[in-house]
């Protein structure tokens, strides 16, 4: 007989789950518990190339106090509901809000979105988990406060609790947002309310400006993981620097990438150049100002060479394209200004933009207010290059070196255009890292394409991971591969730790491949 | 709680697709007030981002039945992320669409 769920969780009788259903109701209001198709279509919407069947959740339930999300976690436990919490779930080409596992019932944690404090004079905030970027930077705006955001792209409407529980980067100085993160509320399986570093203190006033506490230090174990529910998070702002200068710098040939990180990368560790350093791809620059495959070739497959060519010159693009910025007070930055401009002269090679130059125009526009901290969404523009809703990130791991990159850049590169799709990619250059993050663009509404993609998305880890590489994030339908990158030890470890905070294995089975 | 039906794989009718996606008419409605509604304060600050800067479609002035944008933003479309109700509520959503069927093409 046929479920009027449109999925059940793993094991579960539909007896069984109308139980639960009714529980969850009695704990959170019947408006905070969906079942319907019709409420549940929202939280199917995936961008991956695997079916979206697969990842289907059997309810949706809203938490807006941590004591409802208690509530939550003892009934997933009386009746072994496995339970996927989402913040504001916009973890796009990562698997948006949808479940790792069909059946999963989502925690949505969006109407708990209370900006509980901002500190101005010691740059901190506690905020819950449905807290968006541009509510807090409307916050910041409407109090004029002297301080600034940093945020990954889709910032108007992604938000900074899971954006940082899932080791998202942003474009500022502070712009590893876990490492700026202070201070964590984790409501555990048990139902206990742990905070981590000065948080379990009794009438402590630290719990935001001192991270490690007493003993050990967990934040960093709660974070792509499934061992806790974040119901607050802390974390520090960047003062809002009275000059801020952005740049780019335009190399023509693809060639040069290599000597552009030899170039940078001291300036970076220096923190001549405080903020992470964007090199951008032909075709990333293309579609960011607007400009469709379509627009070009309509027969399917790769985009050929000369087409990327001819796009580069009729947008005045480079080949790589350079973004970072400058911040401080006037003199500070007019020294580190002559110090990046004698370096570039120095190379003889590229040319550099400033904002001067590039007024309002795209992609330089939306990339000073990623650097800047205001919220934009300029880059969707990627997900028109090929359209058709289908965006998998693929983000190796590497040191910041040139001779990584342009190894990188052929591997990925012939991978992608066996598969028939583009090398759309940028390099993020952390602080000595490199985050090479590609973005595998498929028409989602082709069953045939969306095959391909899938079967690129596996070459490509597979063959990154024969020299050495693994990424630092995936999409929910590659978190077990991936899992298998990083080791047997690794997976034991955690597995040892899940079965201890979570002996019924509710929290999120399969999260960063992590069960009992 | 609402007890469930099938998930529509196309969830947006192609016709109001269509609609969408033509070429943008003249809308014959009139503006309504001068308060600014909370559907159109959700417009200019989350959809303009992308309506009116050349990555979604144009929106305003469409002359489009409201049931496009109670429809469209539950579901998502193509590239369009999915609005679910923690994001947006029903009321809101219809002050949106309201506001967008009514709205006038921008000078």
């Amino acid at each position: 007989m046929a479920s009027k769920y449109l999925a059940l969780p793993k094991g579960v009788s539909e007896a069984r789950f109308d139980a639960a259903i009714k529980k969850f109701t009695a704990a959170l209001g019947k408006d905070n518990v969906l079942t319907s198709g019709e409420h549940l279509q929202p939280y199917t919407k995936v961008m991956m190339a695997v079916e979206t069947e697969k990842h289907i959740p059997s309810a949706i339930v809203m938490a807006t106090t941590v004591e409802q999300v208690q509530a939550v976690v003892k009934i997933c436990n009386e009746y072994k509901i496995p339970v996927w919490t989402i913040s504001t779930g916009r973890n796009f080409g990562y698997g948006s809000a949808a479940p790792v596992e069909r059946g999963q019932i989502v925690l949505d944690l969006r109407k708990m979105n209370k900006i509980i404090h901002i500190d101005p004079e010691l740059c901190t905030a506690l905020v819950e988990p449905g807290v968006t970027y541009q509510q807090l930077y409307d916050y910041i705006e409407d109090n004029k406060l002297p301080l600034m955001l940093s945020f990954s792209a889709p910032s108007a409407i992604a938000g900074p609790v899971g954006n940082t529980m899932d080791r998202g980067v942003g474009y500022t100085p502070y712009g590893e947002h876990f490492l700026m993160q202070c201070g964590m509320e984790v409501v555990l399986a048990n139902g206990d309310v742990y905070r981590t570093g000065m948080g379990g203190v009794k009438g402590d006033k630290a719990w935001q400006v001192f991270k490690w506490g007493y003993g050990p230090t967990l934040d960093g174990m709660f974070t792509q993981s499934n061992y806790g529910i974040c119901t607050k998070m802390g974390f520090w702002l960047m003062p809002k620097p009275p000059v801020f200068k952005p740049f780019e710098i335009k190399f023509d040939n693809e060639a040069d990438i290599s000597e552009i990180v030899e170039m940078l990368r001291p300036l970076r560790i220096a923190q001549i150049i405080p903020n992470a350093v964007v090199i951008a791809g032909t075709l990333w620059e293309a579609a960011t100002c607007n400009t469709r495959r379509s627009d070009y070739i309509t027969t399917p497959g790769h985009t050929p060479d000369h087409i990327v060519k001819q796009i580069q010159k009729d947008k005045h693009l480079g080949a790589w394209n350079v973004y970072a910025a400058l911040y401080g007070s006037p003199e500070q930055v007019e020294v580190n200004w002559k110090i990046v401009t004698e370096t570039i002269k120095k190379a003889g090679k590229g040319r550099i933009v400033t904002q001067e130059e590039a007024g309002d125009t795209q992609p330089f526009k939306y990339r000073a207010q990623l650097m800047s901290g205001v919220p934009n969404l300029q880059e969707f523009g990627l997900y028109n290059w090929r359209g058709g809703g289908g965006s998998m990130w693929f983000a190796p791991v590497s040191q910041a070196r040139g001779s990584e990159c342009d190894k990188q850049v052929k591997l990925a590169k012939t991978i992608l255009n066996k598969h028939g799709l583009d090398y759309v990619g940028e390099f993020i250059v952390g602080w000595r890292d490199m985050h090479h993050v590609i973005d595998v663009l498929f028409d989602r509404s082709s069953e045939e394409e969306t095959k391909r993609a899938n079967a690129c998305f596996a070459e490509l880890l597979d063959e990154f991971e024969k020299e050495g590489y693994a990424v630092y994030r995936v999409n929910t339908a590659f978190q077990e591969r991936v899992a298998n990158s990083y080791g047997p030890v690794k997976r034991k470890l955690e597995k040892t730790i899940k079965r201890a905070l979570d002996p019924n294995g509710i929290l999120a089975p399969g999260k960063s491949g992590i069960r009992i | 709680m609402s007890n469930g039906n099938r998930i529509s794989t196309r969830a947006v009718p192609g016709v109001l697709l269509a609609a969408l996606l033509a070429v943008p008419a003249m809308s014959a409605s009139a503006e309504g007030t001068a308060e600014i509604s909370r559907g159109q304060q959700y417009y200019e600050k989350i959809c303009a981002k992308c309506h009116e800067a050349g990555i979604g479609p144009v929106l305003l002035g469409r002359g489009l039945p409201e049931v496009i944008f109670t429809t469209i933003p539950r579901s998502g479309l193509r590239a369009m992320p999915a609005f679910r109700v923690s994001d947006i509520d029903d009321a809101t959503l219809q002050s949106l669409a309201k506001y967008l069927a009514n709205s006038k093409p921008k000078p």
